[in-house]
C-alpha cells in the first residue's frame, strides 16, 4: 500500500506570514496606494477588491549581473527562419537584448500588481486610527473575573462551609450506619462539603456607537453626501475595532426618530431643525437599555450647524448635564460647502459649530471638526479618533 | 487487461492501483531506480504555497517568499502555469504533490514524471550523489525554520529580515563547487603554532634590540605578521563561495548571525545540483512519463479519452517559441530536455548514417541502459555538448548571433547547417555553464593588519562588465555583513587588476 497523505485538511495558509511580511515590508507604498483608491471611490464599495501597483524596482532584490550591454556573446536561438551566416540583423532599439543572461527572475511589466483582501484593505486604511478614552472599561484588556457558583467541593475555607450539604451528608450515613446494624458517629470528617466557585471571565464589554444625523430642509444634497461618507466610514472602522459594537442610528428633524440603518441613509424629509430633540432621544434610549453602566458609549453628530436659536441653550443643557457625562466620547462634524462655512464665519452666525466650541473647550470627551469636501472626511475622522486624544 | 479508472475521478484507490501499474512498468519493464514515493493531496493554494518557498514543504518565512506567492498565484489564475508539473523535490522519500483538482490522468501524469522521472534522476545523478542527502533535507529545513523563528522574537523581525535579505543577495555565492580540503585538526594547529613558538625562542637574540631602527622593526613586523597568519589559515583566499568566507571571518557577525548565513548557504548548496542540471532533469521526467503512458495504454490499462488528455497536456508543455514569438523566453527546459532524450533513444534504437558517424558508442545499444548511465553522469553542460544531434539543430532551426559591445548589429555566426554542429554545441553548452551566465566573483583578499578592508574580485570574462547599480546595492549588503570597508575591483583571469 502507498503512503498516501491527504494534507488538504491541514495546514492551510502556510504562505500567510510570508505574504504579511511582504505587506509589512512594503506598508507605506500599499498605504498610499490605499487612501489613493479609498478617496476617489464611493465609501461603500471601498474595501471591495483593489488592486494594489507597486513599482517592480521598489521590490526587486538586488544581486550581481551583467551588464547586458557589455562585452560579447554568443546566443543560440531556435527557429531560424531567414538568416545565413554573415547576416547582420538590427539589434533592438530600447536596448533590451534578445535573449538575457539566463537570469533566474523574470522580466516583465514595470509594475508589480497585487490584490488585497478586504479585512487587509481596512487594516492598513484604518491603521492609524484607534478609538479613544478607554477610561471606565477597556474592550481589550478586560481583566475583571467573576466568580461563578459551581457545585461542592470536599476541599475548602471555613467561610465556605455549607452546612446543609454536610448534614445530608451525616444524616445519609447515619442512616446506611443503622440499616447494618453498626454505630456511627454524629459527624465525620469525610461528611464535610464546600461551596466550590469557578473563576469566569466576564462578559466583554459592548461599545455602543450612536449616529445623530440632521434631516431637516436644511440638508440638502451635498450635505447629505458628506454626512452619509462619514457614518459609513465610522461603521466600517468600528466594525474592524470591536467585534462586539451596537449602532443606533437616530435621525432628527423637529422630532427625533430611531431608525434601521436603511432609513437612516435613503430617507427623505423636509422641515425645521431641532437639535435638542435628537439629544434628548439618545438620552432617553441610554437610560432604558444601557443606563447599567458596562457598556462604552459613544456618540457621533453630524449636521449643517443649523438649529433653532431657542434651542441652543437647552442643547447645551442636555449635553453637559446628561449625556456627556454618560459616554466615553462625543463626536461631532459639521459637513456644509466651503462658501457657506465661510461666510457663516465672516458673518458671525451662531451655528452648532460656534455653540459646541465651549463644550470643546470644558470637556475632554468632547471634539469637533468640519468638512466640506469630500477628501476632507477621512481626515477629520482620523484627528477625532487620533490615539489616545 | 481491465482499465484502471475511467472518467476523470480519482479516489485513494485508484491511485494506489495506478501507482502499483506505474511501478511495474517502472521497475521491472523499465529497470529504473528511484526512491519510494510518498503521495500528498493538497490543494492547489497548497500547491504555490509549496511553490513559492523553494518547493520544500518546510521552509523559514520570508517577505520574498510572499512576493513570488503572489507572482506565481497570479500566473496560475491566468491560466501561464503546468504547476502540477513543476513541483520537484529531491527528498528521500520522494515526496508527489497530487492536486486535489487534477484529473485522474493528470495524477498518474504526475506520477510517472515526478515519481518515477525526477525521482529517479535524483538518485542516480552525479551531482546530487555529491552534494545532497534527501533523507536529511526536511529536517535540516525544519530546524531552520525554528532557529529563524526564534531569532526573530529574540532579536526583532527587521533584524533578522535585514540579514537575510543580504544573505539573499548572495545566495549563488553561497556555494561550494568543489569539495574543500579538509581543515587542519586543531592539534595539529596548536602544534605547528608551538612549532614557530619554539623557533622565534630559539632564534631570538637580546642583541637585536640594541641594534638601532630599521632591522630591528623589520625583523619583529615578520614575525608578529607570521604568527597572526597561523590564526588565519593561509589557504582562505581567494575564495568563491563568498557566504563561506564571511561565515568563517566575519569581524562583526554575532554567532546566532553566522548561524542564520550559515542556514542561507547550506539551502543554496542543497539546491545547487538543481541549477546546473534543469534541462536533463526535466527533459529526462518528461521523457519517462511519456513512455509510461503509452505503456500503460498500449497494455489497455488506460482509455484512448485519458490517452488524448494526455497527450494534449504533454503538447502544450513541451512547446517551444520560436525567437520571433513575442512570448520567447529562452529554451524551454521540457521541450529541449524531452526532444534530446527521445533523440537518443531514436539514435540507440534505429539510427541513421549521420548518427552512426556522431554517436558511434551509442548506437545499435539498448536505450534503457544508454539513456540511465547519461543521467547518471552529466549535466546540463556537459550533455548539450555531448549529445546535442545535428538532427535536433535541424528541428529546431538553431542559429546563433553574435552580439558585440557597442555594435548596433548582431552578426549571424552559426545556423542549422552541417557545417556548424560542433560551434553551435559549443555555444549552446556555454549558455548552461555557471560561469558564464552568473558573474564570477570571489573574495580575493582581506587587509588584516590594518584597514580589515574586504577586496572582491571579478573575473572580467568576454569583456563584460557588471551593473554598477545592481552591483552597489549588494555591496551595501556586503558591508552589513562584514562591518568594515567592501571594494569590488574588476579583474582579468589570473587576478590582475584591469
Amino acid at each position: 500500500m502507498t503512503n498516501i497523505i491527504d494534507r488538504r485538511q491541514g495546514n492551510k495558509n502556510k504562505s500567510a506570514p510570508n505574504r504579511k511580511k511582504f505587506i509589512d515590508r512594503y506598508k507605506e507604498q500599499i498605504k498610499e496606494s490605499v487612501d489613493n483608491i479609498a478617496t476617489k471611490r464611493s465609501i461603500k464599495d471601498v474595501a471591495d477588491k483593489s488592486k494594489i501597483k507597486l513599482n517592480k524596482k521598489t521590490i526587486q532584490e538586488p544581486e550581481f549581473k551583467h551588464n547586458p550591454k557589455s562585452g560579447h556573446k554568443d546566443i543560440v536561438l531556435p527557429g531560424n527562419d531567414r538568416f545565413i551566416v554573415g547576416d547582420k540583423p538590427a539589434k533592438p532599439k530600447d536596448g533590451s537584448g534578445v535573449a538575457s543572461d539566463g537570469s533566474p527572475t523574470g522580466e516583465g511589466e514595470d509594475d508589480f500588481y497585487f490584490t488585497l483582501t478586504k479585512d487587509e484593505f481596512i487594516d492598513l486604511y484604518f491603521a492609524d486610527m484607534e478609538l479613544p478614552n478607554f477610561i471606565k472599561k477597556s474592550l481589550q484588556n478586560d481583566s475583571t473575573k467573576q466568580l461563578r457558583k459551581a457545585g461542592y467541593s470536599k476541599e475548602g475555607i471555613p467561610a465556605r462551609l455549607n452546612i446543609k450539604k454536610t448534614f445530608e451528608h451525616a444524616i445519609a450515613r447515619k442512616l446506611a450506619a443503622k440499616v447494618q446494624g453498626k454505630k456511627t458517629r454524629y459527624l465525620d470528617d469525610t461528611d464535610i462539603r464546600y461551596d466550590y466557585f469557578v473563576k469566569e471571565p466576564k462578559p466583554l464589554k459592548k461599545a455602543i456607537m450612536f449616529c445623530l444625523m440632521d434631516t431637516s430642509g436644511s440638508m440638502e444634497e451635498h450635505e447629505k453626501n458628506l454626512a452619509k461618507k462619514f457614518f459609513l466610514l465610522l461603521y466600517l472602522f468600528l466594525h474592524k475595532e470591536y467585534k462586539h459594537v451596537e449602532l443606533v442610528f437616530v435621525k432628527h428633524t423637529t422630532e427625533a426618530k430611531e431608525v434601521a440603518e436603511s432609513e437612516f441613509f435613503y430617507s427623505r424629509e423636509t422641515g425645521g431643525t431641532i437639535v435638542s430633540s435628537g439629544l434628548e432621544l439618545i438620552n432617553k434610549i441610554i437610560a432604558e437599555r444601557y443606563g447599567a453602566g458596562d457598556c462604552n458609549i459613544y456618540v457621533a453628530q453630524c449636521s449643517d450647524g443649523d438649529n433653532w436659536a431657542k434651542d441652543d441653550q437647552y442643547c447645551i443643557e442636555l449635553l453637559e448635564n446628561k449625556i456627556l457625562p454618560q459616554v466615553q466620547y462625543f463626536s461631532y462634524l459639521q459637513v456644509e460647502t466651503e462658501q457657506r462655512f465661510a461666510s457663516k464665519r465672516e458673518y458671525g452666525v451662531h451655528d452648532l459649530f460656534y455653540l459646541y466650541q465651549q463644550l470643546k473647550e470644558n470637556h475632554l470627551n468632547f471634539n469637533m471638526g468640519v468638512a466640506t469636501r469630500d477628501s476632507q472626511i477621512y481626515p477629520v475622522l482620523h484627528d477625532l479618533f487620533k490615539k489616545g486624544g | 487487461m481491465t482499465l484502471l479508472y475511467e472518467g476523470y475521478e480519482w479516489t485513494p484507490a485508484i491511485l494506489d492501483k495506478t501507482w502499483a501499474a506505474i511501478d511495474y512498468i517502472g521497475t521491472v519493464e523499465m529497470g529504473l531506480n528511484y526512491p519510494t514515493p510518498q503521495l500528498e493531496i493538497v490543494t492547489a493554494e497548497q500547491m504555490l504555497d509549496a511553490y513559492s518557498s523553494v518547493g520544500m514543504p518546510v521552509m523559514y518565512n520570508h517577505w520574498s517568499f510572499g512576493k513570488s506567492f503572489i507572482t506565481n498565484e497570479k500566473e496560475y489564475l491566468n491560466g501561464n502555469q503546468n504547476l502540477a508539473y513543476e513541483m520537484v523535490i529531491n527528498t528521500d522519500p520522494c515526496i508527489a504533490y497530487l492536486m486535489e483538482n487534477n484529473t485522474m490522468t493528470m495524477q498518474a501524469t504526475v506520477l510517472a514524471h515526478a515519481c518515477c522521472g525526477h525521482g529517479s534522476f535524483f538518485k542516480n545523478n552525479y551531482l546530487f550523489k555529491e552534494w545532497t542527502d534527501p533523507s536529511a533535507i526536511v529536517d535540516y529545513l525544519i530546524y531552520a525554520r525554528e532557529y529563524v523563528a526564534r531569532c526573530e522574537v529574540r532579536y526583532g523581525a527587521g533584524v533578522v529580515e535585514r540579514l537575510l535579505d543580504a544573505c539573499h543577495a548572495l545566495e549563488y555565492y553561497g556555494v561550494d563547487k568543489y569539495r574543500r580540503p579538509s581543515s587542519l585538526k586543531k592539534e595539529v594547529k596548536e602544534k605547528r603554532e608551538q612549532e614557530w613558538r619554539e623557533y622565534a625562542q630559539a632564534t631570538f637574540d637580546d642583541l637585536w634590540r640594541t641594534v638601532p631602527g630599521q632591522k630591528l622593526k623589520k625583523e619583529s613586523l615578520k614575525l608578529k605578521h607570521t604568527i597572526q597568519n597561523i590564526k588565519k589559515d593561509p589557504r582562505s583566499t581567494p575564495e568563491e563561495n563568498i557566504l563561506y568566507f564571511i561565515e568563517k571571518h566575519s569581524p562583526i557577525l554575532k554567532p546566532w548571525q553566522k548561524e542564520i548565513v550559515r542556514i542561507v548557504r547550506k539551502i543554496a548548496q542543497y539546491f545547487y545540483p538543481q541549477y546546473q542540471t534543469k534541462l536533463m532533469n526535466e527533459g529526462w521526467a518528461s521523457f519517462i512519463h511519456y513512455e509510461i503512458m503509452n505503456k500503460l495504454f498500449n497494455q489497455g490499462l488506460i482509455g484512448e479519452g485519458a490517452m488524448l488528455e494526455f497527450l494534449a497536456s504533454h503538447a502544450g508543455l513541451i512547446g517551444q517559441q520560436s525567437y520571433t514569438s513575442p512570448h520567447y523566453s529562452g529554451f524551454n527546459p521540457y521541450a529541449l530536455g524531452f526532444a534530446m532524450m527521445n533523440d537518443i533513444k531514436r539514435i540507440c534504437t534505429e539510427p541513421t548514417t549521420e548518427d552512426r558517424l556522431w554517436f558511434p558508442d551509442i548506437v545499435d545499444t539498448d536505450y534503457l541502459e544508454t539513456l540511465p548511465e547519461i543521467i547518471s553522469n552529466y549535466k546540463d553542460e556537459s550533455f548539450v555538448l555531448q549529445f546535442l544531434s545535428p538532427k535536433i539543430i535541424r528541428d529546431f532551426k538553431l542559429f546563433t548571433l553574435h552580439d558585440s559591445e557597442g555594435v548596433s548589429n548582431y552578426t549571424v555566426v552559426q545556423i542549422h547547417s552541417d557545417d556548424y554542429v560542433k560551434q553551435i554545441r559549443q555555444t549552446l553548452s556555454k549558455m548552461y555553464n555557471f560561469t558564464y551566465r552568473l558573474p564570477q566573483i570571489e573574495v580575493l583578499k582581506v587587509d588584516w593588519g590594518k584597514t580589515r578592508e574586504l577586496t572582491l574580485a571579478h573575473k572580467v570574462l568576454d569583456g563584460k562588465v557588471l551593473d554598477t547599480e545592481e552591483a552597489q546595492k549588494v555591496i551595501k549588503y556586503l558591508d552589513q555583513l562584514w562591518g568594515f570597508n567592501v571594494n569590488l575591483i574588476d579583474v582579468d583571469q589570473d587576478y590582475r587588476p584591469i
